[in-house]
C-alpha cells in the first residue's frame, strides 16, 4: 500500500514538473501575455494597439521596432514601457530622442509587465518587445528586438 | 599723422615679438609603469583615464566591464567589476569624467554618477552615440550624434537644460553607398570636451579645431592649429564641397586623442606621432595659444588610449594608458617634466 502511495506521488510531481516545463519552454511568452490582456484590456477598447517592452535601446544601433511607421498616427493606441528606473528625465529624453508623439503613453514597468519580460526574455536580459493587439483584444504578433 | 601711426605699429610690433614667448619643448621622464602585476589588475583593453586632478586616478576597462580608483603610486584603493544593468553595475564602460566629487561613467547602460570611492549616486539614460562628455559641478554636457546642436547641456538628474554649438556641416547625404551618414557624424564631430573656468571647450579630434562656449551657450572663441600638417590634410578632405572619400584621410587621422584640464590649461595628447613616442601640447585655457609641448618616449612600441594629469607642486603629471606593442600588456605610464625644466616653467 505504501509502495502504490511512493508511485503515486512521484507520478503527480513528475506529471507537474513536464507541465510548468512545457508552459515555460512552448507557450510560456505568449500565454503570459495573453493572460496580461485578457485581464488588463478595457472591454470598450476595439481598436489595434501596440504595447512596447522597453529594455534597451539606441536611436542609432537599436531603435523603437518599426516606430517610425507609427508616430504620426494618433488615434493608435500606443504605449511604451520603460524600465521602473527610468527616471522623469529618462522618460523625458526618451520622447524626445525617439520623437514619440504626445498621445502615445510612456509608463514604468508594473509587476504584471516585469513578469512578460522575465517569461520572455529567457536568457536575454537586453531584449526588447513590440506586442502587437489585435481588434479583438488578442495578441496577433509579437517581435522581439 | 601717417608717421605717428607707422611708428606706434612698428613699436607695437617690436614690443608684441619682445613679449612673446616660444613654445617650450620638453622631453618628458618617465617615472613609473604600472605594470598589471604591481596594481593587481589585468587589464583586458587599453583603459580611459581620468583624475581628480590631485591624487586620485581613474580608469575605465571596457572589456573587464569594470572601474578602478588607484592612488598616483598605482596602488589599486576602489574597484567595481559588477557587470550588468541594475544600478551601478557596468556594460562596457569607455568614458569616463571627474568633477564635483563625483565620477561620471558612460557605458551601454547610460552615463551613471559615482562618488570617488565608487558608491553609486545614479543614472541617466543615453540615447543617442555619445562622443565626448564634460563635467561642471552641476551640469553634463555632452557631444552627441544625430542632435542638431553640437552640445547637449543636461543637469545631474538627466534633465536637459539647453543645447548649443554648431555642427560641421556635412553635405546632404543620400543614404547610398556602404558608409552611414553615422559614420560621417562620427569622423566630423569626434572630440574631446574640457571643462575649465565655467568654459566648455570642445576639441575637435580630427580636425584640430577648439571651439570655447561660455556656461549659456554663447561662442567665446575659436582656434585653428593650422601648423600641423595632417590637421591641413584632414581639412582639406572633410571640409571641401561634397561628401569625403573618409579612405583618403587614412587610419591615422585622429590629431587630438584625449585632452584635459589642469589649473589653467588644456593638456592635449597628440595621437601617435610616431610609434614609440607622441606629444602632449600644453595649451593656455584663455588665449588658446600652445605654451608648452611635452614630448614622450616609450622603449616598446606601443598605442596610446588616453591621458590624465594631475597637479604636484604646481607642476603636472601625466598619466597615459598604453597598449604595448612588443609584449601585448596593457599598462598605465607616468610621466613627469624633469627638475631641469620645471624651473621657470610659467
Amino acid at each position: 500500500m505504501r509502495r502504490w502511495g511512493l508511485i503515486l506521488a512521484l507520478s503527480v510531481i513528475i506529471f507537474l514538473s513536464a507541465f510548468f516545463s512545457y508552459r515555460n519552454l512552448s507557450g510560456g511568452c505568449r500565454a503570459t501575455i495573453s493572460r496580461y490582456l485578457k485581464d488588463s484590456r478595457p472591454s470598450s477598447s476595439d481598436q489595434i494597439s501596440l504595447i512596447y517592452l522597453i529594455k534597451s535601446v539606441h536611436l542609432c544601433c537599436r531603435p523603437c521596432y518599426d516606430y517610425e511607421r507609427y508616430n504620426k498616427d494618433d488615434q493608435l493606441d500606443v504605449i511604451f514601457y520603460v524600465d521602473a528606473d527610468f527616471s522623469d528625465a529618462d522618460i523625458e529624453n526618451f520622447r524626445t530622442a525617439f520623437q514619440i508623439n504626445p498621445n502615445h503613453k510612456v509608463a514604468r514597468k508594473d509587476k504584471a509587465i516585469k513578469d512578460i519580460c522575465r517569461v520572455c526574455e529567457k536568457k536575454n536580459e537586453n531584449s526588447n518587445f513590440l506586442l502587437i493587439i489585435n481588434e479583438k483584444g488578442d495578441l496577433f504578433d509579437l517581435k522581439r528586438f | 599723422m601717417r608717421a605717428k601711426l607707422i611708428s606706434f605699429f612698428l613699436l607695437f610690433s617690436i614690443a608684441s615679438y619682445l613679449t612673446a614667448q616660444p613654445i617650450r619643448k620638453v622631453l618628458l621622464r618617465q617615472d613609473e609603469s604600472f605594470q598589471p602585476v604591481a596594481t593587481g589588475i589585468g587589464f583586458k583593453a587599453t583603459p580611459w583615464l581620468e583624475s581628480d586632478g590631485r591624487s586620485l586616478l581613474f580608469t575605465a576597462d571596457n572589456r573587464a566591464h569594470s572601474i578602478y580608483v588607484l592612488t598616483d603610486k598605482g596602488n589599486l584603493i576602489y574597484s567595481n567589476d559588477r557587470r550588468g544593468q541594475g544600478p551601478g553595475d557596468l556594460q562596457s564602460p569607455w568614458k569616463l569624467e571627474f568633477s564635483a566629487d563625483s565620477l561620471f561613467v558612460c557605458d551601454m547602460n547610460g552615463l551613471s554618477i559615482f562618488s570617488k570611492d565608487l558608491v553609486f549616486k545614479g543614472r541617466m539614460r543615453l540615447f543617442k552615440d555619445v562622443y565626448s562628455i564634460a563635467a561642471s559641478d552641476k551640469h553634463v554636457f555632452i557631444v552627441e550624434g544625430q542632435s542638431q546642436a553640437l552640445i547637449t547641456a543636461y543637469d545631474y538628474s538627466g534633465k536637459e537644460v539647453g543645447s548649443f554649438g554648431d555642427r560641421y556641416h556635412i553635405d546632404p547625404y543620400n543614404g547610398e553607398g556602404p558608409i552611414t551618414f553615422r559614420t560621417y557624424d562620427t569622423v566630423y564631430h569626434l572630440s574631446n570636451l574640457v571643462y575649465g573656468q565655467n568654459r566648455v571647450y570642445f576639441v575637435s579630434q580630427i580636425l584640430g579645431d577648439i571651439f570655447v562656449y561660455a556656461e549659456d551657450g554663447r561662442l567665446l572663441k575659436k582656434r585653428e592649429f593650422l601648423e600641423e600638417q595632417r590637421i591641413i590634410n584632414n581639412k582639406k578632405v572633410l571640409l571641401s564641397p561634397g561628401l569625403p572619400d573618409l579612405k583618403t584621410i587614412g587610419a591615422n587621422s585622429r590629431i587630438f586623442g584625449d585632452a584635459q584640464w589642469a589649473d589653467g590649461y588644456i593638456y592635449a595628447l597628440v595621437f601617435q606621432l610616431h610609434k614609440k613616442g607622441s606629444e602632449i601640447w600644453e595649451i593656455d585655457g584663455t588665449s588658446l595659444n600652445v605654451k608648452a609641448i611635452y614630448e614622450f618616449t616609450h622603449n616598446s612600441e606601443f598605442n596610446t588610449g588616453s591621458l590624465a594629469v594631475m597637479l604636484e607642486n604646481g607642476l603636472p603629471i601625466f598619466f597615459l594608458s598604453i597598449w604595448n606593442r612588443e609584449s601585448g600588456d596593457v599598462e598605465i605610464a607616468k610621466y613627469a617634466i624633469p627638475s631641469s625644466s620645471a624651473q621657470g616653467r610659467r
